[in-house]
């Protein structure tokens, strides 16, 4: 589909692995173990969500997206800082961010050792007592091999599907 | 009922939590403040063609904002005469006419009723069109920001700014003037509308320890704070109100806040080469505002910040929560690059996974929520901070506190909207003189 070429089953199975594994490490706070080792150097980290226009308009010529994440290394690892600090107080009391994946489709990259994946993406957060809010968003990732042979991502793009977000925030790791 | 005049104490500064909370006082503030008050609804920047519309919320009430052929604004309310449905349905776009999903009737840019399925077969000549064109709101501009106001009394929006404009023009005019990069992001808080704002207009103290960790990480200007680990030094700052709440403060040479690293780098030199423009325009004073810090609130729930960048509306949806609308904002004539690395910034600490945006959310929501709690609710807050030393400033007319961290224009913010809630009309608010509020405000 789409001229898109699937991947053998167990590089297909080991994605899947690999992206449990990266849920894991975000929902038990592992963000500077993520980032040592899931993460390329060269990564780009975007969010999307779009203003709702009618279909056929094409005399409007403004953007319809807003870049809510647009972050390199630089910045995804300045993010993971901020996590860090002790003077952190959104996140202590800690908060869960549970990310549930389904919908996984791996195909071979433009370059050889890079997958493309995309995913449907739920999660449910959890923050002080009373709060519980849920995002509904998909993942289209670019994932390469490096020379170890483990994978790093290279590029996600999330599309947010709510357009007014009653989740308040997308601080977490998407 | 309702005790109006107790709920704010202009004298001893301090608030009623009820204002945070009660039904009553939200339905009058609606009618005194929303339904009275000059509101954002667009820039220029967002509609430049003949067609182009944008749609806003004006206290409760959705409008929608419309270029003319002739380069002229227009807004309207956003629901159809016949039996009250949107007209559109989208955010903005271009547009020839405003159609009802219903049924069809469609509507002209300027809000004229033009078209109406099976008109002569149906209505056989009873429906008169030409009473029955979209509801017109009330729209003025100032240096391409528009505002909305339902109050065909209200005074100019030039003059509802007031002395505002000295500290607004610092950004909005001197260099060329300013632009809101869009489209808005939406999201939920659950807070009063008055919070933010408040936060805004006035509240320099919280940066260092409620964003304590982002400073800390961010580098910028604003990063010594991070932790309250010193103390602004004298004249590094100022807190300003003026007559009809509008306030700011200013940290001065905060410049690009948090941005660090290259893209402070650019931001700074684009500063430099700058100040000698606004020095020739606006005087030495304001030359040197230009490349500080502000924090921003024009009355009663528009606010923004230069040197970060963001802009604000807090739309109310009921007293305890609001819709929460954030644009980018830069100067006109900025390069594409510095302005794509001060819109990314501001998308980065102020937007929707802004690194700050998340550390005021929760304070924001218990001060709102906690007043549930009926003995919570009977409290007061103080904004005592700085009292005593507020001065008249000669230059701009406002009242000003020299100190880079103090709640003057929390005071002021306040103490127009007890007047505001007490006033019966726009004819009541303007009938004392021009500096009345300014002896009220420092007990004299």
């Amino acid at each position: 589909m789409d001229g898109l070429k699937a991947v053998a089953h167990d590089i297909y199975h080991e994605v899947e692995q690999m992206l449990y594994q990266e849920s894991r490490l975000i929902c038990e706070e592992r963000l500077r173990e993520w980032i040592d080792t899931m993460i390329d150097k060269d990564i780009l980290y975007q969010a999307v969500v779009r203003q709702l226009r009618v279909r056929k308009d094409k005399r409007y010529t403004n953007k319809d997206y807003v870049n809510i994440l647009n972050e390199n290394f630089h910045y995804l690892e300045m993010r993971v800082r901020q996590s860090e600090s002790p003077m952190q107080w959104t996140a202590d009391p800690r908060e869960v961010v549970r990310h549930f994946l389904s919908n996984l489709e791996v195909y071979e990259g433009e370059k050889p050792g890079e997958y493309r994946v995309f995913a449907n993406c739920y999660v449910v957060r959890n923050r002080r007592i009373y709060e519980e809010m849920t995002y509904s968003y998909s993942r289209k990732d670019v994932w390469r091999r490096d020379a170890q042979g483990q994978f790093k991502l290279l590029r996600r793009v999330c599309e947010v599907d709510e357009r007014f977000m009653r989740g308040k925030n997308l601080n977490f790791m998407m | 009922m309702v005790d109006v005049a107790s709920l704010v104490d202009v004298k001893s500064g301090t608030q009623a939590k009820s204002i945070f909370w009660d039904e009553q006082i939200y339905e009058l503030e609606l009618e005194r403040i929303f339904d009275r008050c000059w509101l954002f609804i667009t820039h220029d920047s967002l509609i430049p063609n003949p067609g182009d519309f944008t749609t806003a919320i004006m206290g409760e009430d959705e409008v929608v904002v419309v270029r003319q052929m002739d380069g002229k604004v227009k807004a309207f309310l956003n629901y159809c005469q016949h039996r009250g449905t949107r007209v559109t349905s989208v955010e903005a776009g271009n547009t020839r006419s405003f159609t009802c999903t219903y049924h069809g009737w469609s509507y002209g840019i300027d809000g004229s009723l033009q078209a109406v399925p099976f008109e002569n077969e149906f209505y056989k000549g009873v429906l008169d069109k030409s009473t029955h064109g979209l509801t017109e709101v009330r729209c003025e501009s100032y240096m391409g920001f528009w505002y909305g106001n339902f109050d065909k009394s209200a005074p100019s929006l030039y003059d509802y700014l007031g002395d505002y404009r000295y500290f607004l023009d610092v950004w909005m005019d001197s260099t060329g003037g300013a632009e809101l990069i869009g489209p808005p992001t939406r999201t939920l808080l659950n807070c009063n509308w008055k919070t933010p704002a408040e936060n805004f207009v006035g509240d320099a103290y919280h940066v260092g320890w409620t964003h304590a960790a982002s400073l800390s990480v961010l580098g910028g200007e604003l990063s010594a704070l991070s932790g309250n680990k010193m103390v602004p030094p004298d004249g590094a700052g100022v807190q300003i109100t003026t007559r009809f709440g509008h306030g700011l403060g200013i940290l001065t040479n905060a410049g690009p806040a948090l941005l660090s690293g290259p893209v402070g780098e650019m931001a700074r030199k684009w500063y430099a080469e700058n100040r000698p423009k606004v020095a020739e325009k606006l005087g030495k004073t304001r030359a040197g505002y230009y490349g500080s810090h502000f924090n921003s609130n024009v009355f009663p729930n528009n606010s923004y910040l230069w040197g970060t960048n963001t802009f604000k509306v807090w739309a109310p949806r009921g007293p305890r929560s609001i819709e929460v609308f954030t644009w980018g904002i830069v100067e006109k004539n900025m390069p594409d690059e510095v302005k794509e690395a001060v819109y990314d910034m501001a998308t980065r600490t102020f937007g929707t996974a802004g690194m700050l945006e998340g550390d005021d959310a929760d304070n924001m929501e218990s001060m709102t929520q906690l007043n549930r709690g009926r003995q919570i609710r009977k409290g007061r807050l103080n904004s005592q901070m700085g009292m005593g030393g507020d001065k008249v400033d000669e230059e701009s007319g406002a009242v000003i506190g020299q100190s880079a961290v103090g709640e003057t224009s929390y005071r002021g913010y306040y103490r127009a909207y007890r007047e505001f809630l007490m006033a019966e009309s726009w004819d009541d608010l303007l009938k004392t003189d021009p500096d009345a509020w300014k002896r009220e405000f420092l007990g004299k």
